[in-house]
């Protein structure tokens, strides 16, 4: 490979998404901000882990690095170059993704072997014995026994067609996978097979990782870095193990006080910081968290934060940035 | 929890094939044979019309008008089915009618299912601008009176073969077009669509290979629908004496030749319209089956 080392494989700038929503007649149309001057480099066999609650723009930053939703600005590059430079199938080599709903993931008309094969039929034209032996050889490193490579995808079970899922997006060998919540779907017991293989496999075949998710415990035993994103953009990004012991951000304290461990005694986390967030459409000045943040300060609603280095993390959080003199509250639990 | 990737069993026996599996379905489905007999016979007739008709279509006999079938009082083996109001023999009529009845159908279902579907699919896919012109072109035909329109196109162009199913496709399409735009854009939020997308796909490609065959089913109970009522439209154009020009002969002519008879001979009527039921019957028994056999979620 001709690419320095130092090239990240993926790297975000300033990526903006917007939408217009609830266009009028009359009067302004509403816009969107889903992935708000986004910036974020991952490295070559990287695992990252994306996190957030529901609506904060993990699936539309998917669709963005996926290619199919095109950034309103900024700009995505893929091993150095940029994402528009990139013709479809040469994207297609390079970045494949495992969705979150294997129910609807996989072409119901279709059987197994012609679901994992698509990609490389697309890409490299290959001749049929060709295809048929190297989607034996990916059903094997995936755990597939071939006996259903006939088989269609509702014969099978959850874990089974995320199985095939993820032979089909490796099928061609890519370089960067993007995982969609791919276990939310599924039951517990199947969770931990599907992700002890993506794991396996990133590692194996040193696959870049991008996994978005809402699942922290999930999230924790995965990856090497987590981004912890909040309506659009990211307020704390660190090494996996230091945001889990040491988060900083108010909002990171709140995902993480709300995983809930397996012990009886220990009780629900206090539901006073859910809801009453910003109205994503008419964000207001100042830090977007405020209004869930259990010490506000004056200075919060003059500036947007951005990220600072902090002990080893980075922070968008005024509080933390040098200079600041208070620091905000540790999760009551 | 095992580090290799557990195989989910042991057992290793491969499935039949994806042919194998509609095929070993289709040798159980009765209706779908049922349905396929009866066109099949159809088609047979409406191919090898001139061998199998007994007696000569058109010749005319005065001396033996209306003359009874074989199982009324005084049938002859001569004339199977009787004579019509000219003497002419009626199943060698039919028989011969079979070839512009399955024509049109055919022709009709085919032609309007090409326009219809290639909108739908387009419209529902892309969605948008593209999608906003089918609509009004959607709507523009479903404001038009078909059959109305049907009669003075016929009017205007003539009652041939071709111009009848011409005329016929063009005004049956609508149906085709709204139910496979639905379904597309059904289809088209699944996630496959996208992991087709990530994979390269082409727009023709993802509308040819993933879109349509999700919504074959939908087209080929609409194609078999549209056949029948294609046959239906024939008849009742050639009733209103503005459908193929007598003396050639279709079923529907056989209907509206006969409703002169049709109180003291009902069977020159009811023999005819016993056959375009039975066909139609068979059509939708035929969509049926096909959609049963091809359809994965039917199979185990």
């Amino acid at each position: 490979m001709a690419t320095p080392r130092t090239t990240p494989m993926l790297s975000l700038r300033d990526l903006e998404v917007r939408f217009t929503v609830g266009r009028r007649l009359i009067g302004r149309p509403k816009i969107l901000h889903a992935v708000n001057k986004l910036s974020l480099d991952v490295e070559r066999g990287e695992f990252v882990s994306i996190v957030g609650e529901s609506g904060c723009g993990k699936s539309t930053l998917v669709k963005t690095l996926l290619g199919l939703q095109a950034p309103t600005a900024g700009a995505i590059a893929v091993n150095g170059k940029d994402l528009s430079d990139y013709s479809r199938l040469e994207l297609a080599h390079m970045v494949q993704p495992i969705f979150q709903d294997p129910y609807s993931s996989l072409n119901p008309r279709k059987s197994v072997a012609a679901n994992i094969a698509l990609p490389l039929i697309l890409s490299e034209r290959p001749l049929p014995e060709q295809v048929t032996e190297r989607v034996r050889e990916i059903m094997r490193r995936v755990g597939l026994p071939q006996r259903f490579e006939n088989s269609y995808p509702s014969q099978m079970s959850g874990g089974q067609r995320q199985r095939v899922a993820i032979a089909r997006a490796l099928i061609t060998r890519p370089k960067i996978l993007v995982c969609d919540e791919p276990t939310s779907a599924l039951d517990v017991s199947v969770q931990a097979q599907i992700l002890n293989l993506l794991r396996e496999l990133s590692r194996d075949l040193d696959l870049t990782c991008v996994f978005i998710s809402h699942d922290l415990s999930v999230v924790r035993r995965l990856s090497q870095r987590v981004a912890v994103m909040y309506l659009g953009r990211i307020v704390e990004i660190g090494k996996s193990e230091q945001i889990f012991q040491v988060p900083h951000h108010p909002y990171t304290r709140l995902l993480i006080s709300s995983i809930l461990p397996p012990d009886p005694e220990h009780h629900l986390p206090p539901a006073r910081w859910d809801g009453g967030g910003p109205d994503p459409t008419n964000l207001p000045e100042g830090c977007h968290f405020r209004s869930r943040c259990a010490s506000p300060q004056p200075v919060c609603a003059t500036r947007l934060p951005e990220l600072v280095d902090y002990e080893g993390t980075r922070v968008a959080c005024l509080a933390y940035e040098p200079g600041a003199t208070w620091k905000p509250q540790s999760t009551p639990c | 929890m095992s580090n290799a990737p557990a195989p989910l069993d042991n057992m290793d026996i491969a499935l039949p094939t994806p042919r194998q599996q509609s095929w070993a379905m289709a040798k159980r489905h009765l209706g779908l044979q049922i349905g396929l007999a009866i066109v099949l016979v159809a088609t047979f007739a409406a191919l090898f019309a001139p061998l199998l008709a007994p007696a000569d279509p058109y010749a005319q006999d005065l001396t033996a008008r209306l003359a009874p079938t074989i199982w009324q009082e005084g049938g002859t083996w001569a004339h199977i089915l009787g004579t019509d109001g000219f003497g002419r023999d009626v199943l060698s009529r039919l028989i011969y009618g079979t070839q512009v009845t399955m024509i049109v159908g055919f022709g009709a279902a085919v032609f309007s299912g090409l326009i219809g579907t290639t909108l739908g699919i387009i419209g529902g896919y892309l969605g948008g601008r593209v999608d906003a012109v089918i609509i009004f072109l959607i709507n523009v035909k479903l404001a038009m009176p078909g059959v109305l329109i049907a009669l003075s196109l016929v009017s205007i162009f003539g009652g041939s073969l071709l111009s009848i199913t011409l005329i016929l496709s063009l005004l049956f399409w609508d149906r085709f077009a709204v139910v496979t735009r639905t379904a597309t854009q059904q289809v088209r939020t699944r996630e496959f669509i996208a992991a087709a997308e990530c994979s390269g796909a082409s727009k023709s490609w993802i509308l040819l290979r993933e879109i349509l065959p999700n919504i074959a089913n939908q087209i080929i109970v609409i194609g078999s629908l549209e056949m029948a009522i294609a046959i239906l439209v024939e008849a009742a154009l050639s009733f209103l004496g503005l459908g193929i020009r007598p003396p050639m002969s279709s079923w529907g002519i056989l209907v509206s030749e006969a409703r002169d008879f049709m109180f003291y001979k009902p069977h020159l009527v009811l023999i005819p319209g016993l056959a375009i039921c039975i066909l139609v019957i068979g059509i939708n028994l035929l969509g049926d089956g096909i959609r049963d056999v091809t359809e994965p979620q039917g199979r185990n």
